[in-house]
This record gives C-alpha cells, sequence and structure tokens, in this order.
C-alpha cells in the first residue's frame, strides 16, 4: 500500500531529516571530519582567521620563548576553536527543512518563499541559521550577441542576470522539537516555467569563528505568470454590436440555479438546501449562476513567424494574461483558445489560473494549428496582432478592441 | 481568555545588555590581572577599574558624554602614549599602559561588533603578558575566568549578530538596551535560563578545559637555545635585598615579609635531618655600610658567564651522602638573581638556555639579570655539608700577600679582602681586645677560635629582631661588638666575621635562608622571606670554608631538631594546602618541558600497561570465583537464597529508579510550579512518539489505528483538565497502537 506519511516526510531534507538514523560510529565521525561530506563547507570567517593568526603567533612565541604560559593560552585558543566545530555540529544536528513557494507567482510582483525549518533535537535547541535560496528560470533567453569580446567577469554578471538569490535568517532560537518558518520575498523577472532553490543552509554559530555551509540540493518547480500591463480598452461598442453573443455560465449572484455545492465556513444560511442536505446527510448550498453577460472568448495564435521579437511576444502574454483576468473579473471571460487548441472554459477561478498557466508556458510556434471545429460558431473573439515593432493589438470580430 | 506569555527568548535589547555585561566582566578580568605586575600602573588601574565598574553598572552614563570628547579620546591617548614612550626607559610597561587605557576606552563606550573584537584582543593582550611575566597560580584562575567571560561574549555577538534586522534604527531603539533595569533584566535572565542549557554549557566549559591541558600535554616539545622573552623589556628591583651588597638591616626588614620565597620540591625527603642553609651570596668585602660582593668576585662571576642549561659544581668531588633525590627550586620573582644552593652538588639544570654565572671558590650560582618570573632550576646529588671545597685559596692568598699586584686584577677576587676588617685605631683596639679576650691570647686554629667567638658573642648579646645599634663614634659593626645590645643575624655574622679577620683567619659573610616549612600534602620545603637569615664562613687554613652561625637559636641541638621534624611533618594546614596548589601549578604547568612530557608519556603508558594488566587478573579471578561459585552443588535452600538475593537486588534496582523519578518529578514541579503537569508531559511524550512512526513506514491502516488514540493524547496535552479521558487508560492505548502498527 501507498506509504502517505512516508511520502510527507520525503519533503524534508537536511541532517535531522533521515527515517532511520544510522547507528553512530566514532570511525565514520573521524572520517567525516577529515574528509567532509559532499557540500559541506566550513571556512573560516575574519575573526575566525584572526584566531588562526593570532594561535600561530603565539605558538610561535611559545616555541621561541618556552614559556608555558604561552604553551597554555594556545591551547586554550585551539581548544576554543575545537569546541566552535563541536557546537556548530550540536546546532546542525536534528535539523530539517522543507521548501513552500507560495503562490501565485507573477512576473515583476513581489512573492513569498517559506522555508519551514524543524528541530528534532530533544533538548538543544538551534540558533543563527541562514538559508541561501535562488531562484531562476529555466529556459534563459539567448543572450544578445555582444559588439565586442566580453570579459570573464561580463560573462559571469551575464551568466547571473536572470538569477535571483538571496539570504534570509532564522533570528530567533528554535527550541527542542519546534518548528519555525523564514519568508524570502522575491520578485521573479521572467515568465515561463523557473524553479527556486534552497542552495545551502549556514551558520556561523557559536562563536563566529567558522562558517559552516550544508550544501542542499533542494530545488522547487514553479511557474510565473506573465506580468500584468497596462492597455487600452476601446471595444465597448464591438462587445454590444454583436447580435446574441455568448452567455457565460458561472457561479453569481443570479437568479439561475447553476449547481450544489458543500457548506463552507461563512456561507449564508439561506442559501442551504434543506432537502439535498437532508438526503446526503451534510449541508449543502445553493449555487446561484451570474447575472449574464455577453462573454469573450480569446483566441491567442502565436506563429513564431508572425511574433517575431520576443520583447513583443512577452507583451503579448502578458496583455491577454491581464485581459482574462479583468474580463473574469467582469464575469465576461468565456474561455481562451490557443494556438487553434479547444477552448479552454473559465468558469471558475482555477479554469482562469490553467489559462494563466497555459500562458506561463507559451512559446511562439512554427506552424499554427487548423482550429477546432466549434469556432467558427463562436462570436465575440478577441484575437491579437503585433502593432508595429512593440505594440500588440486586441480585435473583436476583427475589429480593434484593445491594445498595449 | 488568554493570557500574554512573554518569550521564553532574550530579545534584542536584552541581548546587548547582557553583551555589556560580559564584555565588562571581561574587560575587568583583564584589569584584574594587572595587579600581579609591578609596572607602575597601579594607580591607572584603579582609575581604570572604577571607571568600568561605573560604566557596567550605568551602561547609560557612556551616551551622556558629549560626542566631542570620544572624537578627542584617541588622538588623546595616542599623545599620552607618545609622550609616555619618550619618558619611560622600559618598553613593556608603556604597551601595559597603552593596553589599559584603550580596554577602558572600549569598554566605557558603546560598541559594535567590531569593536567588540579589538576588545577582546585587547583584553587577552593583557591577560597574556601578566601570565607570562608572573607565571603565578592566580593567572590559571584568571585566565579560565578570562576564557569563560570571552567565550560567553562571542556566543552573545553571534546571537546579536544574528538576530539583528539589519534596518535603520532609531537613536532611542539603538540605546533602550541602557535603560533596562538590572532588576528586570536579571529577572528575565532567570526566567529564560534552562537548566539542561547551563549544565550543558559547564560541561562545554569543562570539556575546553580538559580539551586544552590534553594539547598542552600532547603539543611536542623542543628546545630552542635562543629565546625572546617581555622581561627583558622591563626592569625589576629586588625585594629582598640578596643583591650584590647587603646593608645593615636588609634582613631584618625581609623577616618581617611571611610571604613564600621560594619552595623546593623533593623527590625523597626522609634523609633531611637538620634545616638546610640556602646560600645565596658571598660578601667578602668589608664596607661601613655592611658586606658587599667585591668587584674581583663580581668580575669572576661575569668571566665565568656561560650560556647553559647544565652546570656542574666542580667543587663536589665524590659525592658521600646525597639526600633528597632530585630538588627542584621554585624561587619567586624579585628574590635574587642568586641562585639558592644547599651544599654541594653533582649538577644543576635550568629550565632552558641562560646565561649562567658561577663560582666554585665561593660555591656561587646566578643568573645574570633578576627573572621576572618565576625561576625553576634542579639539582641533582646534594650534599648538606657545611665546608665548601677551596684548597686553592690559601696559595692564592698567600701569593697576593707576598706578590700584591700593582693593579687589581677585575676578573678575579681579591683574596687579601677576606682579611680585611674596619680600620682605624679606636676600631683595631677594639677588635684586638675582644680577640684577646676570645683567645687569652693563645694562637688558636680557625675552627677553635670561631667556636669560642660564637659562644663569646652569644654570652655577650642576645637575639632581637627590633636591634638598635648603638651611637657613638667609629665603625657600627665594631661599636655593637663593645656594647651589650641584643642584635639579629646581620650583626652577630658580621661580627664573627670581623672578629675572625682580626685574628687573622680569611673569613667572610654569607646571606640566604635557613630552614622552611615542609608541606604535608606535596612534600617540599616552603621557605619564606621570614627564613632569610645570614652567616659566616671562615676558612679552615688548608682546604675550605666552614660554615659558622653565631645566632643565637640558629643551630638546633638534637632535640630541637626532632620537633622541628615533626613539625613540619604535621603542617597539614588550609593555607599549606592552598600553597600546595601552587606547586602543582609549577611542577604540571609552569616546569612542564620535552623532558617532562617524555616522562609524562612513559607513566602513561606504564599506567595504561598496568591497570589493563590488573584488571585482566581482577576478571580472570572474578570468573574463576564464578566458577566455582556455580560448580558448588544447588540445592533448594541454596537456590532460594540466590533467587532471593537477585530479586532483592532487582527490587532495589527499580525501587531506586522510581525514587530517582519520583525526586526529578518533585524537583521539576518545584522548580515550575505552574507549567508542570506529569499528565500533559507524558501525552506530549506519547505523541512525539506517535509522530515518529507517523515519520516511518506507517500504512494507511496504521494511521487509522492511530487517529483515534491521537485525539485522546492531543486532548490530554492542550485540552482542559475538565475534558479528559482516563490517561492511563488512553496511555496504555497508545502503546498497545504503537506495538499494533510496528507489528504490520
Amino acid at each position: 500500500m501507498l506509504n502517505v506519511a512516508a511520502a510527507a516526510a520525503a519533503d524534508w531534507h537536511g541532517p535531522g531529516a533521515q527515517e532511520r538514523r544510522r547507528a553512530f560510529q566514532w570511525r565514520t565521525l573521524l572520517w567525516a571530519l577529515v574528509f567532509p561530506p559532499k557540500r559541506h563547507r566550513i571556512s573560516l570567517t575574519v575573526p575566525g582567521l584572526f584566531l588562526m593568526v593570532l594561535a600561530v603567533g603565539i605558538g610561535t612565541a611559545a616555541y621561541n620563548t618556552a614559556s608555558n604560559i604561552l604553551f597554555i593560552t594556545l591551547s586554550l585558543l585551539l581548544a576554543c576553536l575545537l569546541l566552535s566545530g563541536l557546537l556548530s555540529w550540536f546546532n546542525f544536528m536534528g535539523i530539517c527543512w522543507r521548501l513552500r513557494p507560495q503562490g501565485p507567482w507573477r512576473a515583476g510582483h513581489e512573492t513569498l518563499v517559506t522555508v519551514e525549518v524543524e528541530n528534532r533535537k530533544a533538548w538543544l535547541p538551534t540558533y543563527s541559521l541562514w538559508f541561501e535560496l535562488a531562484t531562476q528560470p529555466r529556459h534563459v533567453p539567448p543572450p544578445e550577441k555582444p559588439e565586442r569580446e566580453m570579459k570573464m567577469r561580463e560573462i559571469l554578471a551575464a551568466a547571473e542576470k536572470y538569477i535571483t538569490r538571496g539570504r534570509i535568517f532564522l533570528r530567533e532560537r528554535l527550541d527542542p522539537r519546534g518548528a519555525a518558518s523564514v519568508d524570502w520575498g522575491v520578485k521573479p523577472t521572467l515568465r515561463g516555467e523557473a524553479s527556486v532553490e534552497l542552495g545551502a543552509v549556514g551558520s556561523l554559530f557559536p562563536f563566529g569563528f567558522l562558517r559552516k555551509n550544508i550544501g542542499a540540493t533542494l530545488k522547487h518547480p514553479v511557474l510565473v505568470w506573465p506580468a500584468q500591463v497596462e492597455y487600452q480598452w476601446t471595444g465597448a461598442v464591438a462587445a454590444h454590436a454583436g447580435a446574441s453573443g455568448q452567455r457565460t455560465a458561472r457561479a453569481g449572484t443570479g437568479d439561475d440555479l447553476l449547481a450544489l455545492r458543500k457548506y463552507e465556513q461563512g456561507d449564508s444560511h439561506r442559501l442551504i438546501h434543506w432537502k439535498a442536505s437532508a438526503r446526503l446527510g451534510q449541508l449543502m448550498i445553493r449555487q446561484f449562476a451570474a447575472e449574464s453577460h455577453d462573454g469573450y472568448s480569446l483566441r491567442l495564435d502565436t506563429p513564431a513567424a508572425v511574433w517575431t521579437r520576443p520583447e513583443q511576444f512577452e507583451l503579448l502574454c502578458s496583455f491577454v494574461g491581464t485581459l482574462a483576468e479583468d474580463l473574469y473579473a467582469t464575469g465576461r471571460l468565456r474561455g481562451l483558445s490557443v494556438n487553434g487548441g479547444p477552448l479552454i472554459e473559465t468558469r471558475r477561478i482555477r479554469d482562469l489560473e490553467a489559462v494563466l498557466d497555459e500562458l506561463a508556458r507559451l512559446q511562439p510556434v512554427a506552424e499554427q494549428g487548423a482550429g477546432s471545429r466549434e469556432q467558427g460558431a463562436i462570436k465575440n473573439v478577441i484575437t491579437f496582432a503585433p502593432e508595429g515593432a512593440r505594440g500588440v493589438i486586441a480585435y473583436v470580430d476583427g475589429r480593434q478592441t484593445a491594445s498595449a | 481568555m488568554s493570557t500574554a506569555v512573554k518569550p521564553r527568548q532574550l530579545n534584542l535589547d536584552e541581548l546587548r545588555r547582557l553583551k555589556w555585561l560580559l564584555g565588562g566582566a571581561m574587560a575587568l578580568v583583564s584589569l584584574w590581572t594587572v595587579f600581579f605586575l609591578d609596572v607602575e600602573a597601579l594607580s591607572l588601574v584603579g582609575v581604570a577599574g572604577a571607571a568600568m565598574l561605573a560604566a557596567l553598572v550605568w551602561p547609560q552614563l557612556p551616551g551622556r558624554v558629549p560626542p566631542l570628547i570620544w572624537k578627542l579620546a584617541v588622538p588623546a591617548i595616542i599623545l599620552a602614549m607618545a609622550v609616555d614612550f619618550y619618558s619611560s626607559p622600559d618598553t613593556l610597561p608603556v604597551l601595559i599602559r597603552l593596553a589599559i587605557v584603550l580596554v577602558l576606552y572600549r569598554t566605557v563606550s558603546y560598541r559594535r561588533k567590531r569593536e567588540d573584537l579589538q576588545l577582546i584582543v585587547l583584553a587577552m593582550f593583557l591577560v597574556v603578558v601578566a601570565g607570562v611575566l608572573t607565571v603565578s597560580i592566580g593567572f590559571a584562575f584568571l585566565l579560565l575566568l578570562f576564557t569563560a567571560c570571552g567565550l560567553g561574549f562571542l556566543f552573545v555577538i553571534n546571537l546579536i549578530d544574528a538576530s539583528e534586522t539589519g534596518g535603520p534604527r532609531t537613536p532611542e531603539a539603538e540605546t533602550a538596551w541602557t535603560r533596562l533595569s538590572w532588576g528586570r533584566f536579571f529577572a528575565r535572565l532567570r526566567a529564560v535560563a534552562d537548566w539542561r542549557l547551563l549544565a550543558f554549557a559547564a560541561v562545554l566549559f569543562a570539556a575546553v578545559v580538559a580539551m586544552s591541558g590534553l594539547l598542552f600535554m600532547i603539543i611536542p616539545r623542543f628546545e630552542l637555545a635562543t629565546g625572546f622573552f617581555l622581561d627583558r623589556y622591563i626592569t625589576r628591583k629586588t625585594r629582598t635585598g640578596f643583591t650584590d651588597a647587603v646593608k645593615f638591616g636588609d634582613v631584618s626588614e625581609l623577616i618581617r615579609d611571611e610571604s613564600v620565597a621560594m619552595r623546593v620540591d623533593l623527590t625523597d625527603t626522609t634523609g633531611l635531618r637538620d634545616a638546610p642553609y640556602w646560600r645565596l651570596v658571598v660578601l667578602d668585602e668589608y664596607t661601613p655600610d655592611g658586606f658587599r660582593i667585591s668587584a674581583g668576585l663580581k668580575g669572576e662571576l661575569i668571566r665565568s658567564q656561560v650560556m647553559t642549561q647544565r652546570a656542574r659544581d666542580r667543587t663536589a668531588g665524590r659525592i658521600n651522602n646525597p639526600v633528597g633525590g632530585v630538588w627542584t627550586f621554585y624561587i619567586e620573582p624579585g628574590v635574587s638573581r642568586f641562585l639558592p644552593l644547599p651544599g654541594s652538588y653533582g649538577a644543576l639544570r635550568l629550565r632552558e638556555f641562560m646565561p649562567l654565572q658561577t663560582s666554585a671558590g665561593s660555591r656561587l650560582a646566578a643568573l645574570r639579570i633578576e627573572s621576572m618570573t618565576m625561576t625553576a632550576f634542579q639539582l641533582d646529588d646534594v650534599e648538606l655539608t657545611p665546608f665548601v671545597k677551596d684548597s686553592a685559596f690559601v696559595t692564592r692568598l698567600r701569593q697576593a700577600v707576598e706578590n700584591p699586584p700593582a693593579k687589581p686584577d677585575p676578573g678575579r677576587a681579591d683574596p687579601r679582602l677576606t682579611l680585611l676588617g674596619p680600620t682605624g685605631t679606636a676600631n683595631e683596639a677594639v677588635l684586638k681586645k675582644v680577640v684577646a679576650e676570645i683567645s687569652g691570647g693563645a694562637a688558636l686554629s680557625a675552627e677553635e677560635f670561631t667556636a669560642r667567638a660564637i659562644t663569646w658573642l652569644q654570652a655577650r648579646h642576645a637575639y632581637t629582631l627590633a636591634a638598635k645599634m648603638p651611637k657613638g663614634p667609629g665603625d657600627d659593626i665594631v661599636r655593637w661588638l663593645d656594647s651589650n645590645e641584643p642584635g639579629f643575624c646581620e650583626y652577630f655574622a658580621a661580627s664573627l666575621t670581623v672578629l675572625a679577620r682580626a685574628a687573622g683567619h680569611p673569613a667572610r659573610v654569607v646571606a640566604g635562608f635557613h630552614g622552611g616549612v615542609l608541606n604535608g600534602f606535596e612534600n617540599y620545603y616552603m621557605v619564606r622571606n621570614s627564613d632569610a637569615h645570614a652567616w659566616a664562613e671562615v676558612y679552615d687554613g688548608k682546604t675550605g670554608w666552614v660554615r659558622a652561625d653565631p645566632t643565637p637559636g640558629a643551630v638546633a641541638t638534637a632535640a630541637q631538631t626532632a620537633a622541628q621534624a615533626a613539625r613540619q611533618e604535621q603542617d597539614s594546614s588550609w593555607s599549606a594546602r592552598v600553597d600546595s596548589m601552587r606547586v602543582l601549578w609549577y611542577r604540571r604547568i609552569v616546569n612542564f618541558d620535552s623532558r617532562a612530557q617524555v616522562q609524562m608519556l612513559d607513566s602513561v603508558k606504564t599506567f595504561t600497561t598496568d591497570s589493563g594488566a590488573a584488571l585482566r587478573a581482577r576478571f580472570d579471578e572474578f570468573s574463576k570465583r564464578l566458577k566455582l561459585w556455580l560448580l558448588r552443588p544447588w540445592d533448594a535452600a541454596r537456590f532460594g537464597r540466590t533467587a532471593g538475593l537477585a530479586l532483592g537486588a532487582a527490587g532495589l534496582a527499580w525501587g531506586l529508579g522510581r525514587l530517582g523519578q519520583w525526586g526529578w518529578l518533585r524537583w521539576r514541579f518545584w522548580r515550575r510550579p505552574q507549567s508542570f503537569d506529569p499528565v500533559r508531559l507524558a501525552a506530549g511524550r506519547q505523541l512525539a512518539r506517535l509522530r515518529e512512526l507517523h515519520r516511518g513506514q506507517t500504512t494507511e491502516d496504521g494511521e487509522q489505528v492511530i487517529a483515534g488514540v491521537r485525539e485522546d493524547l492531543r486532548r490530554l496535552r492542550y485540552g482542559r483538565r475538565e475534558t479528559w479521558p482516563e490517561p492511563h487508560g488512553v496511555f496504555k492505548r497508545a502503546r498497545q497502537a504503537r506495538r499494533a502498527v510496528r507489528q504490520r
């Protein structure tokens, strides 16, 4: 049988996330000290480096003078360094974390990535952790041909252009068997598939001599919706001019009963469908259709031959996404058809999200599809075409209705 | 209704206050170490200490100082130190004063992370320098205290570093921590203190100390012939007066000082019967102010100077009766540059290569300069003889008398000086009269004359510490000799010397220590400054110098010696115990060198081998006994007795366990009566165990099994007491559920 709990547990990463703890072995521990596990890095901080230099200086003086006071001072310094490493090890012991990107992700808009941390130690707290996070698009636009040969620094800068990095700190003590979460505010720059990655978890605990980093290859795919853009809507006349048009069928405050659904906290008691509730043994709520409006269908064709400029194509996606959201908000969106594909109807918010997901993944295609059979019958279809080198125009049944 | 619960963590302001407290404590500890140093900075230390204490107690004070003063402070410090460098003859005291001022500046001003680290380094400089220059056991204590404060300080700095949001803060918010009251702060500290963490910190600190001790012992040692030592950059005056010249009254002043001047560690104290005479200085030249080392003897010492770690006593010859095994001397700083020698010896070993001056005829050993730190050396094959062999002296004296050199040899002691005493007709007349009184006009041997002179002196003069020199014309010592005034050792020794010289016997004054107390804990001699003594040595006319101590009561009778030995054995007072710690510090830490390291490794090896063998032997013995016991015939009574014993032991263990658990629960209840509830705690533990199952291989069946009991456990853990199900039943069901899930 599928192990549900194990699947949830697999979410957690870090030293404390192991299902079953391995038996402690001195050999393993000593070897780990000599040859740390992969992606585990311990480096000296400036105070740590100073401590080392001080230890070397005192050691030299101790040998030069044979003064046991200096030898004992040297021993204390080295013992402090060892203690620092030991405490750092204790600090990371039993710690596990997982990544929770909060949605939705939209280009140009700030969103949150939550890192949840748990301290699974029985009685030792954990202090001063930080998390190094990064997000980057899956497909990076091809770089423009440089006018001159780039230097290594410029090449590296160009590679980092689309990567957003951040470091968030766990500022409070994480008590034994305690949990905490820290948020990272990030503003994705590009539409499309991206990943958010927890690169490393680090700490300067306890004395700030050593910077210990545990590399974490924790990746989470996210989908960045197109950015919202401003556009000019001039199509009110065109909509009314449509003869009968298509009516939307979605939940709203109209008179027609659309469906029944389960009771949710906050629903008006007047809407309870008592008969259905009695029959089904649970409270059911009547859901009415929204007031009927003339609906628009968006038809998006993205032949590469038409949308030659990447900026213009991005503007198209943003424009379509924004228009779709605005139309949905006013109850006038019927659906979206992309490159001759079937119409994705937008009755619920989830449908609109599916539309935006589709837009997030959209790329210019080599050839346009044949189109569905029903498209011919659809009225109030908004189509899009480039305007000049930068703009995009939307047409309703061939008449210009909006531009961005 | 909910009550606001204060978080069990210190907030940023409280952490800053804690940092201020720890930083101030660390700085005060570092300042304390300067008290051990004699660097003419005590007034500065006093002022700095008072300022630091005031800033520590009232942290808002630095905020009231005008910013201009803070700006001018650094240039003022630089200027003052430049003047100090210019006017002071020594470098190190100036550096120490500079460090004190900088520590003061950093302690009383508000600090950020960088300044905190500077404070640690400055304070550490003071501690290390004080330790190197004093080598006192107090340093060990202060170093531990400093380490504890420093580690705590660094820990808090790191916590603050992690807690700071980095956003801009108003000046009000920036200094909010200074306005916390101490009472509230300590109450918060008490509230957030977790005894487990405190115990863990204590264990870790003990581990650091143990680890550093281990590192100290295993750090490879090798000796370097040349050294850069801090004490070259500081000069110090001898406290004891055992220098090149001893004026009348020097030793008597010292006798009032009860502090320990040196400790002598013996590997074997059985052969010691008489109180030893520790010879330090030989004073061969008479002056009206007192005796002193002649320029020739000084030149002889300088000429003999070699950079060495080992010297032999050329006059020792054949060792007849060595006592004490290896004698290790730990001489406190400020005693003398001359090394105390209790008699003839086979070899003298220093801790490191040092310039050593020796004089065979006078049996003197001296360092070039007086050490600022404790001086340690060892003697082998020591023979406590009152005789210093110098058979060449008589030849040299005859040659010098018969053919007096036109110009004195600066690198050789003039033997004629040992015959010169007070000059002047009146002085000579008194001396002649006294000598005639002692000898009765007969020509006595040196030995006989000395004995009679001692008797004469002791009959004429009593011993006192409050001696007064009679007023009048003429030489001081002759005047005293001619009077009936009581005197102390210097007067007696000087009188005997001038009398012997007047009688034609070469004589000299020797200064050092006499006696000492045997420590009952660690078997070593504690020689105090109050044991300072002076006596005379008279040449026997043929082979060498014989000790003659004319001070009344100095030479003990057999009964007195036995009584003294008994008293020494019984010296097990607290002060002796405390002093024995100091010798342990010297033995194990300060005097630890490559030889001691090898010895220690050998002893560790022997100990482990021996204890392993002993353990094996005990185990074999136990196995044999067990086997014999098992092979003995078993009957019902024996079986019953054995079973009863086993059951009794198990019952006792169980009972002790329960008692411990009960005590533990009582203690926790006593500590936090509001938050302590054993049922809630037990429910929390059960829930945690269920969570472990949840993380593990739990199937959906298992989920169903534990879901019911989990609800009840949550109610016990978090719910109101009135809604609780019966706890024992719930815990039992939880155990059963866990077992059932594991079996699936």
